[in-house]
């Protein structure tokens, strides 16, 4: 560096540059790197399904009517949860799923902008009224697991909390398998 | 300042009074939800976060951005600004916005939080106020590209000051990005909030924000960097390590950091997932200016740390003039950048985003950064700025005092944020029961926060006081502001270096791909309109 | 912005760039559209071209598990711009004259009722007597007591009787008698977030106010009480998709009694 006068100066300064280039190349693609396998290995998916519904006439018929809300076992012994989100409550309220099983939660809403997340677990998604959330996931322990709505919804927003029991696959069948729609809303 | 000196000083000392609303208001609402007090009504803990957000977001950074691009143009240019009659009144149209927004906030008429949040509707006083504040810099825009060109016709060939060139790469990222909320608010919003329509698209609305949202925190950040690469190498006493490098920076700024908003929609219904991951991957790139600043910078300090003396591998770090306000302010703006940038790669990771979408994490990571790493350069560049601007002095104990309680301040209040956002505290609610055994472990780190809040309310008020009183003192001739040299200034610059006009189609081409398919979906989508929902009382 | 003259062909960054960042937008496409959804999909997905279809968010008509209408909905009013063109076209007076006809005999002619039972109307929210008066009619709410007397309205009989009723004056809202027990105002400035319960204010105001959410202060303390039993049982269940039971359910008799006492106006 001492010898470096004006000629050497861009080549000194441009190696290390070129240099570090190169090394924020790397961390770049160690980061993407790490996204693709976390999809590709933990199959950690982003929602995808761009689907539309009238938010004004849920509860007329359809997915959505009020006996359709809850848990719902499949024929191939897989879960559908379907959950309204309104302001302020989520419905139902106390929603209850199998371990080990694939569950699909499909989430709308009426009127405004809602959100979920179930503490301790991957579940989070945006509720989009005019759209259908679908988030898919498995409960591999059983326990109770907190569900606010994490989205602004209006001054009732902190009020809308509900709850996800998680209950033995065993358990779990012997206290729903008759319901056709499951919940532990009482 | 060549005569623009009122018009630079008016701009910041708007900016420190919107500061100074906006800080009181957060340290409260962290105090309110925190365990430290009872609940409040929820209405006026949700007009507070609207009021902090607003001015916070469209005003203070906003006012920033521009009296320093007007002292950019008024020193870089070597000669005085024109157009100053249209820069008063894009102030005037910035504060009348932002008055107009306010006040509609404070009367609960507008109870939406600052991202508007469709179907919810206010009045329409807060969009057009909202509107007439975003205007009112399209019109600094314009004077930032005029006077680019002007200089660029009056000197061809030569290469444009480098502070010149990120001031306007800057503002042609504001004009870009800021589409996309305007189209939001004129399109969506307003007809809603006039009663001519009555229905609007949530999903159509959330894309078309996301458009704006990464660009206008690089819109706030360009001052902060502009300050690295043009204020502080002078300010430590050395050189910028390379000129090329930082043009390079603020192009790849201008670039990256708009065609990458949807990485806010990961967990959005109305998205493809492949989109989704484009842009989680452009916005990696967009990683990478400031990856390069970091190294450009810290060369440069380097520079002049070593021509101080200092030896060894580290030795030339405490040799730096730490006692220099702009020195240390960007010490410590780069630990924070650091930090809250860990943040942001966890953030923009796609589809592990899910494990702290919406919770706490989110809101502690863009205080930490903006409200940490960038504003404590805003109040560096005014330190630096205030004796050219009033040919004051001010007291440098007080001001490292200021800038080392606003560090400090910060973290407390984003650190123990960033622990519960990974609990899954969820945001925005204006209160939490801990007595809840799924959130007791939260309290004790909210309750730290909180006290956090109270510190930066502190630093606030020194700010301020030490600004105001520096008139107390009399004027004297100061040195004039100089921008840093570098190590081998460019005589001739290649047109890649020196202009935008290919790089905007860049912009715009990135804009068509990364968005025209998910706009138009959002567009084409039936049925998914929904009726505006009045937010706050009738 | 510089001037519109083409570059000089010496600068090789301009091509070098957009060519590094097009190879990057190709690159990103191909993990995000067909790598990634293709091994995600598993077995579930039969071919390229439906995992390509997915990732850019076109549903294919299929995947959704099924469904059928299942039960009677809540309510058959929706509130869709229809209703609401509907409830614009309103005459308070003609409402005046319907009103005088049947109603006043039990809800007063003031809209203030002499009754416990008989819930006072007077100022309450246009939506929320249109709702209820429409669930009446389609027996959506239980017609023991009002099937009678709405048996022979139109739509616009409902509408207009909706807009007499909201432009009465409201209740005077009473002296408290006691102190309000703390418990009880905190159900209604906070609700109880972890049982699921929002803030009564919250949508009854004064806090904010969804659509039909009846307004409270004032009303027969005796026949709020009544109804929040109701729906905490289910035995009321005209609110759309549950959005009180699910509150009433988690009150306790105590509470229901406290909240009815804050609301409600003393009997005669």
């Amino acid at each position: 560096m001492a010898e470096a006068g004006p000629q050497r100066l861009p080549s000194v300064t441009e190696g290390s540059e070129r240099r570090w280039a190169r090394a924020v190349a790397a961390i770049v693609a160690l980061v993407v790197a790490v996204m693709i396998y976390s999809g590709l290995h933990w199959t950690a998916v982003a929602p995808s399904r761009v689907e539309a519904i009238d938010a004004g006439t849920l509860h007329l018929g359809g997915e959505f009517m009020e006996a359709n809300l809850g848990t719902d076992v499949l024929p191939d012994r897989s879960v559908v949860v379907r959950v309204l989100a309104q302001q302020y409550t989520f419905v139902p309220r106390c929603i209850v799923v199998p371990t080990g099983t694939p569950v699909t939660f499909r989430v709308t809403s009426p009127d405004v902008v809602h959100g979920f997340l179930i503490a301790g677990t991957n579940v989070n998604s945006m509720v989009v009224p005019g759209y259908v959330a679908e988030v898919r996931t498995r409960f591999d322990a059983p326990g109770e697991h907190v569900m606010p709505c994490h989205e602004y919804c209006s001054v009732g927003h902190e009020g809308m909390w509900a709850r996800v029991r998680v209950l033995d696959r065993a358990d779990f069948d012997r206290l729903h398998a008759n319901q056709a729609r499951a919940s532990c809303a009482g | 300042m060549q005569g623009s000196s009122k018009l630079v000083l008016a701009h910041f000392w708007a900016a420190f009074a919107a500061l100074a609303l906006a800080i009181p208001l957060g340290a409260w609402q962290m105090l309110v939800r925190s365990p430290l007090h009872r609940w409040v009504d929820p209405e006026r803990y949700y007009i507070a976060v609207t009021a902090h957000g607003s001015t916070l977001a469209y005003v203070f950074p906003t006012l920033v951005a521009m009296g320093f691009g007007y002292a950019v143009c008024a020193v870089s240019l070597g000669r005085p600004m024109h157009g100053l009659r249209l820069a008063w009144a894009s102030l005037w149209l910035v504060l009348a916005g932002a008055a107009t927004a306010l006040l509609t906030v404070a009367a609960g008429k507008a109870t939406v939080l600052y991202t508007f949040y469709p179907p919810l509707l206010a009045s329409a006083w807060y969009y057009l106020g909202i509107l007439t504040a975003i205007g009112g810099s399209w019109i600094w825009v314009g004077l930032m590209v005029s006077h680019f060109r002007r200089w660029k016709r009056d000197h061809p060939g030569l290469p444009v000051p480098l502070a010149m060139f990120a001031t306007t790469a800057a503002a042609l990222l504001w004009a870009w990005t800021s589409l996309g909320v305007g189209s939001e608010i004129v399109f969506l919003i307003l007809p809603n909030a006039f009663g001519w329509r009555d229905s609007i698209d949530p999903g159509l609305a959330r894309v078309l924000f996301s458009w704006t949202l990464h660009g206008i925190v690089y819109f706030w950040l360009m001052p902060a960097y502009i300050a690295f690469y043009v204020l502080l190498p002078q300010a430590a006493g050395g050189r910028l390590y390379s000129d090329r490098m930082g043009r390079i920076a603020f192009l790849q700024l201008l670039v990256f950091s708009m065609p990458i908003g949807l990485h806010h929609l990961f967990t959005d219904p109305q998205v493809g997932a492949g989109f989704k991951f484009l842009h989680a991957v452009f916005t990696g790139m967009v990683a990478v200016p400031t990856l390069l600043t970091i190294f450009t910078i810290c060369a440069s300090l380097e520079i002049a740390g070593r021509l101080r003396g200092g030896r060894g591998l580290f030795g030339w770090v405490a040799a730096l003039p730490w006692d220099r306000p702009l020195v240390l302010a960007s010490g410590l703006s780069l630990l924070m950048l650091g930090l809250g940038g860990a943040g942001g790669l966890i953030n923009m990771s796609y589809a592990m985003n899910a494990t702290v979408h919406n919770t706490q994490f989110v809101t502690a990571h863009f205080h930490l950064i903006f409200g940490g790493a960038v504003v404590i350069m805003y109040f560096a560049i005014a330190y630096e700025l205030w004796p050219r601007l009033t040919g004051r002095t001010l007291p440098p104990a007080l001001m490292r005092l200021q800038l080392w309680t606003w560090f400090a301040g910060m973290l407390v209040v984003t650190l123990p944020w960033h622990v519960v956002g990974i609990m899954g505290q969820p945001r925005r609610m204006s209160f939490y029961d801990y007595s809840d055994p799924a959130l007791a472990p939260q309290a004790i780190w909210v309750a730290l926060s909180a006290i956090g809040g109270f510190v930066l309310v502190f630093s606030t008020l020194l700010l301020v006081g030490l600004l105001l009183a520096s008139h107390a003192r009399a004027a004297s001739v100061q040195p004039p502001l100089l921008f840093s040299l570098s190590l081998d200034p460019p005589r001739r610059l290649p047109a890649s270096l020196n202009g935008f006009g290919v790089w905007m189609l860049l912009v715009a081409a990135l804009t068509v791909t990364n968005y025209g398919f998910p706009l138009a979906q959002a567009l084409s989508v039936p049925r998914s309109g929904v009726a505006p929902s009045p937010a706050g009382p009738r | 912005m510089s001037a519109a003259r083409p570059t000089p062909p010496r600068d090789r960054r301009f091509a070098v760039w957009i060519a590094t960042t097009a190879l990057l937008f190709l690159a990103a496409v191909a993990v995000g559209f067909v790598w990634l959804p293709v091994a995600q999909a598993g077995r579930n997905v039969p071919d390229l071209w439906s995992a390509i279809c997915s990732a850019v968010g076109l549903s294919g008509p299929d995947a959704a598990a099924p469904y059928a209408n299942r039960g009677q909905p809540a309510s058959e009013v929706a509130w869709t711009p229809a209703t609401e063109r509907l409830l614009s076209g309103a005459n308070a007076g003609r409402g005046a004259a319907l009103a005088a006809a049947s109603c006043n005999g039990c809800h007063g002619r003031a809209g203030l009722s002499d009754d416990a039972i008989f819930p006072n109307l007077a100022g309450q929210g246009a939506t929320s007597i249109y709702k209820q008066l429409q669930d009446f009619r389609s027996g959506r709410r239980d017609p023991a007591v009002m099937g009678g007397y709405v048996a022979g309205l139109t739509d616009g009989d409902v509408r207009d009787l909706a807009a007499h009723y909201a432009s009465l004056a409201v209740p005077v809202v009473r002296q408290a008698q006691t102190p309000v027990d703390p418990a009880t105002r905190r159900l209604v400035d906070h609700g109880d977030p972890m049982r699921g319960i929002a803030a009564c204010a919250a949508c009854h105001g004064p806090a904010g106010f969804v659509t039909a959410a009846p307004a409270l202060q004032g009303q027969q303390r005796a026949y709020l009480e009544v109804q929040l039993q109701a729906l905490a049982s289910g035995a009321r269940h005209n609110d759309i998709s549950a959005q009180m039971r699910s509150v009433a359910r988690q009150l306790t008799p105590q509470e229901i009694r406290a909240l009815a006492s804050y609301y409600g106006a003393p009997g005669p």
